[in-house]
């Protein structure tokens, strides 16, 4: 059965979110440039401002619905024409702001003078910042990524830091202040150092049983968003992979009688984790890896970390904008899954489709099959909405996983008769 | 009639390599001046017998264009097209071209069926000039289908091609425009501009020259044009809506005046004068595209557009074609409708399923009480 003691980790997570938040108000309401931006626009650019805060609508919204709250405010969106179809994120963030943070966690974010979405996750989140756009009256910089099929090319790369350049720009003509490159430079390496430290953390899912479970994973990819390019992004994660290590040395692991390793592909399922990781481990299963997490600080094609090396910062930045499943195709997501199922001796997939993130879910099917005729490696299909529990049946996708289980065991029958 | 596969069928007889287009704004002239017919797969809604094979592949939650795209090119369409072309035009069509191209390699066609990319810069123009790399991109498919298929670019094929979309383009102008002065019924432009898109252009012009001469002799009880009293519409989506909400639209005393409609007046609307150079010329034809919530740089434009076209075309209410599933749309709507509320023009939002072709009588009342409620 999993434990849910805090470790020292989690409640450094705690205090890293809440200073962040804390520390986002505070500048703000003392006059700080605010900018609320995408989820994977490179935020170490704002560091190299000296007052120059940043908001992720995102992640505030998957923060509601990590704490129960996100369909109470996709109602909100809904109430005002937003419809249902729409991805969970928007509509929470969308009701969010339909009634100024009323039931916010955090107090919500403050108001923005500057938007930056980005395109290389989905284009919609243009459409959604076009959304506050237009009914707050604030810039809206749209950052292009392309998409990429095969490993990004440069003529992409020169086109994404150009955009870059852009934006620090207009950044320093609206808020009046410099960009200091050496600072920037300095964040994309507390960044490079701090993701150095999350691969060590997520490599304790290749000990058997593993030392961690994906949900884990799920909750600390937080300091990821609110305080990447900072020395405390680094400390938090040198301090969860130490902590980490230190009970897997211990024999101190999160499922001890593991037996079905799993791996996960979409968003996390932010109103189910506790749940979800209970109810596996009663079952004596343990979603080890997630692609979710493991394309952080990576490049397309590959989970593998993909260092800086302290040249241009913009470069580096530019060159990790399609790491993130949704910005690349269908043969580089099976690469890099194929590589981690095998690094982690995974028994079984679980694909989940999510209705609120059609680019992470179309080509799942397609997925599906193709890492069964790969690897051998059975899976089944869920539907989990990430941040929307009213597009979530419990029963349903229970009985799939236990199904799955039921195959893992199948296969292993097979072999030992073999 | 719309036949999108016969009229396949009789492109491939005719010997010029037909390539299939993503929607939605795919550059058309460049592909005929280099010897190609270019057809945009869209519009299938009805012209293809269900989804089936799409299904294996693409969840319930996808959008009916993709389904039906994806249904018509793995199916029917699959052994009479010689090349494929997209761009990013939206969240969904980027990730199709693999799962494709998996399935036509493993039927057997092997790496047959060439699939050219590009990518349009979507970010704001006066954020970003994006020009360089959009002329890039047109000269690498430039050279790319040159390398295909053989044909060498000509600057005076591509002026005349350029030329040749511009005479459809103001002939459906014109036609929009005897649609909305009554003496020609909207179905009929519809069918037209549907078929159009798998025709060569020269075929299509001439479907539009019978069609706009014909004005007045079109009308069936469907499109009836508008009596007295009528109450002009502007619809917008992007999709025309099936047959059965036209009838309806036109059966509750209401006249089509003006669209919105992606295939339709957003493809035609705005179209630069010929160049000699596709890079030069197309950098200015997406930059002064008419807005589409698909191009995410003419955002800021989007809503003035749709409110100078109310005012210019008078229409006294506006309906809203909802493509399930299309966020693009969705996104917008809220913000469009309360600005159409300010300007004291109705709106109506209907919700259009892949399989609403039969679900009819919600859509139908609903009309009806809409036109009711703008009457009283």
């Amino acid at each position: 059965m999993a434990s849910f003691q805090k470790t020292e980790a989690g409640r450094s997570l705690s205090l890293v979110v809440r200073d962040a938040y804390m520390d986002l108000h505070t500048r703000a309401a003392k006059g700080a440039f605010v900018i609320w931006i995408a989820i994977n626009v490179p935020a170490e650019i704002f560091l190299g401002f000296d007052n120059v805060v940043y908001g992720v609508p995102e992640s505030h919204a998957a923060l509601n619905a990590a704490k129960g709250i996100g369909a109470l405010q996709c109602e909100k969106a809904e109430r005002i024409g937003y419809s249902m179809d729409l991805c969970s994120y928007a509509r929470i963030d969308i009701g969010c702001v339909s009634d100024n943070f009323a039931d916010s966690p955090t107090f919500g974010l403050p108001r923005p003078h500057l938007l930056v979405s980005n395109t290389n996750n989905c284009s919609l989140l243009t459409k959604w910042f076009d959304v506050h756009h237009r009914e707050m009256g604030v810039p809206h910089f749209i950052l292009d990524v392309p998409f990429c099929y095969t490993p990004q090319q440069q003529k992409d790369r020169d086109y994404i830091v150009a955009q870059f350049h852009d934006l620090i720009r207009i950044i320093e003509k609206m808020s009046g202040r410099q960009c200091d490159m050496e600072k920037v430079r300095q964040a994309v390496s507390h960044t490079d150092e701090g993701i150095g430290w999350w691969k060590k953390f997520l490599g304790y899912a290749e000990h058997r049983p593993s030392g961690i479970t994906a949900f884990d994973s799920f909750v600390q990819m937080a300091p990821f968003l609110v305080a990447r390019g900072t020395p405390r992004f680094v400390k938090h994660y040198r301090l969860l992979a130490e902590e980490t290590g230190a009970r897997v040395a211990a024999g101190d692991f999160p499922v001890p009688d593991e037996k079905y390793r799993l791996f996960w592909d979409n968003i996390a399922p932010w109103h189910q984790l506790r749940d979800m990781s209970a109810s596996l481990a009663a079952l004596k299963a343990n979603i080890v890896g997630a692609t979710y997490t493991s394309c952080i600080g990576t490049v397309e094609g590959s989970f593998d970390r993909y260092p800086y090396d302290g040249g241009d910062p913009l470069a580096m930045l530019a060159r990790t904008q399609n790491c993130y499943v949704c910005p690349h195709g269908m043969a580089l997501r099976g690469k890099a899954m194929a590589e981690a199922v095998k690094r982690l001796g995974i028994d079984g997939i679980v694909f989940a489709g999510n209705r609120s993130c059609k680019p992470y879910s179309l080509t799942q099917f397609d997925q599906q099959r193709k890492m069964a005729r790969a690897l051998g490696v059975p899976s089944v299909m869920i539907e989990v909405d990430h941040a929307d529990v009213r597009k979530y049946n419990r029963e349903n996708t229970f009985t799939r996983l236990e199904a799955l289980i039921e195959n893992i065991d199948m296969q292993r029958s097979a072999r030992m008769s073999a | 009639m719309m036949n999108p596969l016969k009229q396949l069928e009789m492109l491939k007889n005719k010997g010029r390599p037909v390539i299939a287009c993503f929607p939605l704004y795919p550059p058309l002239a460049l592909f005929h001046s280099m010897g190609l017919t270019p057809v945009v797969i869209w519009g299938l809604r009805g012209h293809v017998a269900g989804t089936e094979a799409s299904d294996r592949h693409l969840p319930s939650y996808t959008c009916s264009v993709a389904r039906h795209l994806t249904e018509f090119i793995l199916t029917d369409a699959r052994d009479l097209i010689d090349g494929i072309f997209m761009y990013n035009a939206c969240d969904t069509l980027r990730n199709l071209p693999e799962i494709m191209l998996d399935q036509l390699n493993d039927a057997g066609r092997g790496p047959g069926i060439p699939f050219f990319r590009m990518h349009l810069p979507m970010t704001s123009r006066d954020q970003t000039d994006a020009s360089g790399y959009l002329k890039n991109e047109i000269r690498s498919l430039t050279q790319n289908l040159s390398d295909c298929f053989g044909a060498g670019f000509s600057s005076e094929k591509f002026q005349n091609s350029v030329a040749l979309y511009q005479r459809m383009r103001a002939l459906a102008l014109a036609a929009q425009d005897q649609v909305a002065a009554g003496r020609l019924g909207f179905l009929d432009f519809v069918e037209v501009m549907q078929a159009g898109a798998f025709m060569p252009v020269e075929d299509h012009l001439r479907a539009l020259e019978d069609l706009t001469a014909g004005a007045g002799t079109h009308n069936a009880d469907a499109s009836r044009p508008p009596e007295d009293k009528t109450i002009g519409v502007m619809i917008s989506g992007i999709l025309p809506p099936p047959p059965s909400v036209i009838s309806a639209i036109a059966a509750a005393g209401m006249t089509i005046v003006a669209d919105d409609i992606a295939p339709f007046y957003r493809s035609y609307a705005v179209m630069p004068a010929p160049m000699s150079d596709p890079a030069e010329y197309y950098a200015k034809f997406y930059d002064d595209h008419y807005p589409c919530p698909t191009l995410l740089y003419s955002g800021d434009r989007r809503p003035a557009a749709l409110i100078d076209r109310i005012r210019q075309s008078r229409a006294g209410a506006m309906i809203f074609i909802g493509e399930k599933f299309c966020e693009y749309e969705y996104f917008e709507f809220p913000f469009l409708e309360k600005k159409l509320a300010e300007m004291g023009i109705p709106s109506l939002l209907l919700e259009i399923a892949i399989e609403d072709n039969a679900h009819t009588a919600a859509h139908n009342a609903r009309i009806a009480a809409f036109a009711e409620m703008i009457k009283n």
